[in-house]
């Protein structure tokens, strides 16, 4: 099974995640980037642009693993099985702040296989603010449980 | 004992509506005072299970009602809502809003010092959702009390003035002037005034739109001219005594110029230029907020046109003259 760890820019522990986990990555190029700068001047949703970009990549994996709103997005809109994590918790002041953000956060949320959370105080937030329910699970804390996750969402 | 009922009708906005119950649970009026009624027609179970599960009906605070998926209007919606409440005020808002937390005490303190009053509120485009705003299209509401129109996102009237008229006319399908009519039979049959309640505030969304999905938003206007005709001392608000916006008149002498272009062509671009002038500095004088306008000058001038026939079109149905 192909596994794709989705994030627009993926910092050094998302890298050292997606190599313990023989996963590829699914970016954005410097290309996006620029125009990301570009709209979000204008309000939009960061990375907003990379998303049908990102979306037609995802397709082409069994599994996504999603570590953003618009990765959700992307992933949710490729078709393919997800599974959406929280590394911080969702506030009512940034759901809807910026523009597209709330059409990707609830279509990433509703497509999700499984959603996580890093700790238990984000997926109490997770569950206030968005009405789903997310299980505990740190995938940079712990990979071998984030891959056992991975296993079960591709059975 | 109950002080205050507040009512909200919504229809598949199952997550503004969690947004909702949150922002009411942090009411600084205490719970025993004030109950909520929700009526709902969604046909999903989202909406169901954020009311089912929510702390507030743990508390015994909220009451949910649903109606058969499709068939709740805003103005049968209220009316199961109200007849189902308690207080002897009842509190609107929408299922796109956020009351601030003082809100329900701000309006009761407003209406106890005018008790036979009905209380507009405050109401705001949110502040957390301001980047929106930045899109062409957009959909938010900025009101100052006292404004004639009692739009139900905040608004509390006394029951009596809603049992006075029956509550909302439910032939009003669409939310396009549904509030005005009531405020002005509860006017006409109680003598009611307006209460300004400043200090209880209303965050309304603020929601852009593609252009299609903002035309059909749009084309809701349609069901103004039933109001107009219904309660002709609004016509007194009208633009020119007719038109229902001023951007409408100013459209029409654009066309008129438009068609003259062949003939003479100062007079023409005179007449344009009576809507350019308004739509070019919609967003401010400076050189960034003309751009900014320029670029949208098509949307909107479109937006208008739409806007326009709805009403015009209405005005044909109900026999009236409102453009």
């Amino acid at each position: 099974m192909s596994v794709a760890l989705v994030a627009a820019r993926p910092d050094a522990r998302m890298r050292g995640l997606a190599d313990e986990l023989h996963a590829e990555l699914v970016e954005a190029g410097p290309g996006l980037r620029l125009l990301d700068r570009l709209t979000s001047r204008r309000g939009f949703e960061d990375d907003l642009a990379w998303v049908p970009v990102a979306r037609r990549r995802c397709a082409r994996f069994g599994l996504l693993h999603a570590f953003s709103m618009p990765a959700g997005g992307a992933a949710a809109g490729s078709g393919r099985p997800f599974v959406l994590s929280f590394g911080v918790a969702p506030c009512r002041e940034e759901l809807a702040a910026r523009r597209g953000r709330l059409a990707l956060v609830q279509s990433a949320v509703r497509a999700a296989r499984v959603v996580t959370a890093a700790d238990a105080d984000v997926a109490a937030a997770v569950e206030r603010w968005l009405g789903v329910p997310a299980r505990v699970l740190d995938p940079f804390g712990d990979p071998a449980a984030c891959a056992a996750l991975h296993r079960e969402v591709s059975s | 004992m109950i002080d205050v009922s507040v009512v909200v009708a919504s229809h598949e906005r199952p997550l503004r509506l969690r947004w909702l119950l949150h922002a009411l649970e942090a009411q600084t009026l205490p719970m025993s005072r004030w109950e909520l009624v929700v009526v709902f027609d969604d046909v999903g179970e989202e909406a169901a299970d954020a009311l089912r599960d929510h702390p507030l009906a743990a508390r015994g605070v909220l009451r949910a009602i649903r109606l058969e998926p499709g068939t709740g209007t805003p103005a049968r919606q209220r009316n199961t809502g109200w007849r189902a409440a308690r207080g002897p005020l009842v509190a609107f808002t929408d299922d796109d809003c956020r009351p601030a937390p003082e809100w329900l005490a701000a309006l009761l303190a407003a209406g106890a010092v005018r008790p036979g009053d009905v209380v507009q509120g405050r109401t705001r485009p949110d502040p957390f959702e301001a980047a929106v705003a930045l899109a062409p299209r957009v959909r938010t509401l900025d009101v100052d009390p006292p404004v004639r129109e009692l739009p139900t996102c905040n608004v509390a009237y006394r029951r009596v003035h809603l049992e006075a008229v029956g509550g909302f006319d439910e032939r009003l399908p669409a939310p396009a002037g549904e509030d005005t009519d009531l405020a002005e039979r509860v006017r006409a049959v109680t003598d009611a005034g307006i209460a300004p309640a400043p200090d209880a505030v209303v965050f309304h969304a603020v929601e852009s739109y593609g252009f299609a999905a903002m035309a059909r938003v749009t084309w809701k206007w349609r069901h103004i001219p039933f109001v107009t005709k219904r309660h002709p001392q609004l016509m007194e608000d009208a633009a020119l005594g007719i038109f229902f916006k001023h951007a409408h008149w100013r459209l029409l002498v654009a066309g008129f110029g438009l068609l003259l272009a062949s003939r003479t062509r100062g007079l023409s671009v005179a007449l344009v230029l009576v809507y350019l002038r308004h739509a070019l500095l919609v967003h401010g004088r400076r050189p960034a907020g003309v751009l900014r306008a320029t670029a949208e000058l098509p949307s909107r001038a479109a937006l208008d046109l739409v806007e326009l026939a709805a009403v015009a079109r209405g005005s044909l149905e109900h026999r009236t003259l409102l453009l």
